[in-house]
């Protein structure tokens, strides 16, 4: 087990009025329990506000939770600090969804891509040289890290997140929608990188995403989220051939008919669509989130908050009428 | 007669660096009630060539050549721009940002209220009354209090709701709808998109609808052109290209999607990025990407050829 987070949460406080006193919080992550093992690439799943961005976050520490803990190879680092805190940074990694926001629009592509290491105590010169040696594993040519952002295309500009992430050899690598602000043709390429990469590095990933055409391609186990709480969670060919939260159903049929000509017949999905739209996480409905969206809802989903129930192995689902609900 | 056609249509960006050639040379016919998708990637030409066709080009864009055609009468061409009286009421325009097309400072009422009264000359009663109908036909379920809200109180698939509306009150001819549901969620998107191909269905509207997406193409759209570097490089009935994609751009986009229930190791990818479009590639301008490039494919640019009566493709492949 690489990381296991339990009964995690992160609410951030909303301030207001004249002394700016905390008036109400955002629960962005409300209780949420996720074990990875080496070698998952496990994909956290949901719409905007669903918390997936700042579990990702959480994960890794790159937020201190409100309640509940992490553990990172069998440690706790939900308080690290110091030396603690730096080999944990030197394990993990992220990438951010627009590389344009996420690198120094000043500095140079190589400047940026070997500042981890020289942060650290390397030496520039060497650093640098390893830059090099990594910016031609993920195909960028010397000639590029010599530029700034603005000057590479966006598939390059993701090329140079990757190295940044990657040039520690760290073992865990969030990816926060590491394709969303690129083209279909580049997002194929950036893919097949990231599956390259894992290999070669023996890597653990995080991805969190909105789009299932991603996860079905490359994450083995999925969670999918729905403000602040895990509704389902599983290997991913459960998940996509028999799904059995309201939520997870209605995410898989709103995915354009065109992707299920592919699949033969295999997987089908009845067409689902919730109504309205998300709540807003300041103030999620009492008992089950997603009953006021819900085709299915009965009485005790509006007083009582299901809990996550395992269906079979490795699958858990928090509905209050699974049993009922097979696509 | 169609009720758009767009005959070889250039618009160029003059701009410090170079002149940028975003759209080059387009042609393309839109009949009554024929849904018409463009789909191309960033930089393609396909919102300059929407913005073209509403004659909203902006310095330093300018149209070079070529002309735009609507109901029979040349209305933008460089010679002119004449699309004002129609713009808001014959045709009309949607964006991907529901939020900046609707004025912050004015309730959803007022503004489409305004809209029929300026363009359909009725007074403020009868608008208003119009406006509750409108809102119920996008499906909001409470209208009579998204009349009174202003735009930041709607959520954005709400407020894409209120764009539609409007869009549709002046019961236009012609409706540009480019990306109208990149910005949503996935749930919301699939239910936007359900609402639109209903109601431009049942009203019998023409629409240019311009997207990344093929899958978005292929839920709505009867006939896609599809363009690459300012140029159109394949058309035909959407379901056409999906089954039997003809230009090598077509069948490399189709093919780098990834799909469910198909587990690949490799996606297929097209290697390099799209031309610049200050100074894009001689001949063929896919060419330096293209598998099956041929000798001539760098040197003579191929024109888009009729093979069936709906299927157009300009590739030296076919001959």
């Amino acid at each position: 087990m690489i990381l296991r987070l339990k009964n995690i949460g992160k609410y951030f406080p909303i301030r207001g009025g004249l002394l700016s006193r905390v008036v109400g919080y955002v629960k962005a992550v409300d209780g949420v329990d996720l074990e990875v093992e080496e070698g998952d690439t496990y994909a956290i799943v949901g719409e905007s506000g669903s918390g997936k961005t700042t579990l990702g976050k959480l994960s890794i520490k790159l937020l201190d939770p409100t309640f509940g803990s992490i553990e990172f190879m069998g440690r706790d680092v939900t308080f690290a600090k110091g030396k603690e805190l730096k080999d944990l940074r030197r394990s993990t990694g992220i990438v951010f969804q627009d590389p344009y926001r996420s690198l120094h629009p000043r500095k140079k592509i190589i400047d940026i891509v070997s500042e981890p290491l020289i942060i650290n105590g390397q030496d520039p010169e060497e650093a640098h040289k390893i830059a090099i040696e990594f910016a031609s594993m993920v195909g960028l040519t010397k000639d590029l890290l010599y530029k700034y952002p603005h000057q590479l295309s966006g598939g390059q500009r993701q090329r140079a997140a990757i190295v940044r992430a990657l040039i520690y050899r760290p073992r865990l690598i969030v990816l926060d929608e590491p394709t969303s602000a690129l083209d279909v043709s580049t997002q194929a390429q950036i893919l097949n990188l990231l599956e390259d990469l894992k290999k070669e590095f023996k890597l653990t990933y995080i991805l969190i995403t909105h789009n299932l055409q991603i996860v079905y391609h490359l994450a083995n186990k999925v969670a999918v989220m729905y403000l602040g709480k895990i509704v389902e969670k599983g290997p991913v060919e459960k998940i996509f051939e028999s799904p059995r939260h309201p939520y997870t159903i209605s995410l898989l049929s709103s995915i354009p008919a065109i992707d299920y000509v592919f699949s033969g017949g295999k997987i089908n999905i009845p067409r689902i669509t919730p109504t309205g739209e998300p709540p807003s996480p300041t103030k999620p409905p009492k008992g089950c989130r997603f009953h006021t969206r819900c085709p299915f809802v009965i009485d005790i989903c509006r007083r009582e908050e299901p809990t996550l129930q395992p269906v079979e192995k490795d699958h858990y689902v928090a509905c209050h009428l699974w049993q009922k609900i097979n696509a | 007669m169609p009720i758009l056609e767009v005959k070889n249509l250039k618009i160029y960006y003059f701009t410090p660096s170079g002149i940028v050639k975003a759209v080059d040379g387009v042609d393309l016919y839109i009949e009554r009630g024929e849904t018409r998708c463009i789909v191309g990637e960033s930089g393609s030409g396909k919102s300059t060539l929407g913005m073209g066709i509403a004659g909203l080009i902006d310095h330093p864009g300018r149209i070079v050549d070529g002309e735009v055609i609507f109901d029979g009468k040349i209305v933008a061409s460089k010679n002119g721009i004449y699309t004002q009286k129609l713009l808001g009421r014959r045709i009309t325009l949607i964006f991907q940002d529901p939020r900046s097309a609707l004025n912050p400072v004015m309730t959803v009422g007022e503004q489409i209220s305004e809209t029929l009264q300026h363009n359909l000359g009725l007074d403020r009663r009868e608008a208003y009354k119009i406006a509750y109908d409108l809102l119920r036909k996008v499906e909001i379920p409470d209208p009579e209090r998204v009349l009174h809200s202003y735009p930041h109180e709607l959520s954005g698939g709400m407020a894409q709701r209120v764009v539609i509306a409007i869009a549709l009150s002046t019961e236009p001819d012609l409706i540009i709808a480019d990306e109208p549901t990149s910005a949503l969620d996935v749930t919301v998107q699939a239910e936007i998109l359900r609402l639109f191909r209903s109601l431009v269905k049942s009203g019998k509207r023409s629409v240019l609808f311009i997207t990344h997406d093929l899958s978005v193409a292929l839920e709505i759209c009867d006939t896609t052109s599809i363009m690459y570097a300012g140029k159109i490089v394949e058309e035909g009935l959407t379901r056409e290209i999906f089954e039997k994609p003809l230009h090598p751009y077509t069948q490399a986009l189709l093919s780098s999607i990834p799909r469910i229930g198909l587990k690949t190791e490799k996606l297929m990818s097209i290697s390099g990025e799209p031309p610049l479009m200050i100074e894009p590639p001689k001949g063929c301008r896919f060419h330096p990407r293209c598998p099956f490039k041929l000798e001539i494919c760098d040197k003579q640019e191929p024109i888009l050829i009729n093979l069936s009566e709906t299927r157009r493709v300009a590739c030296h492949l076919y001959k």
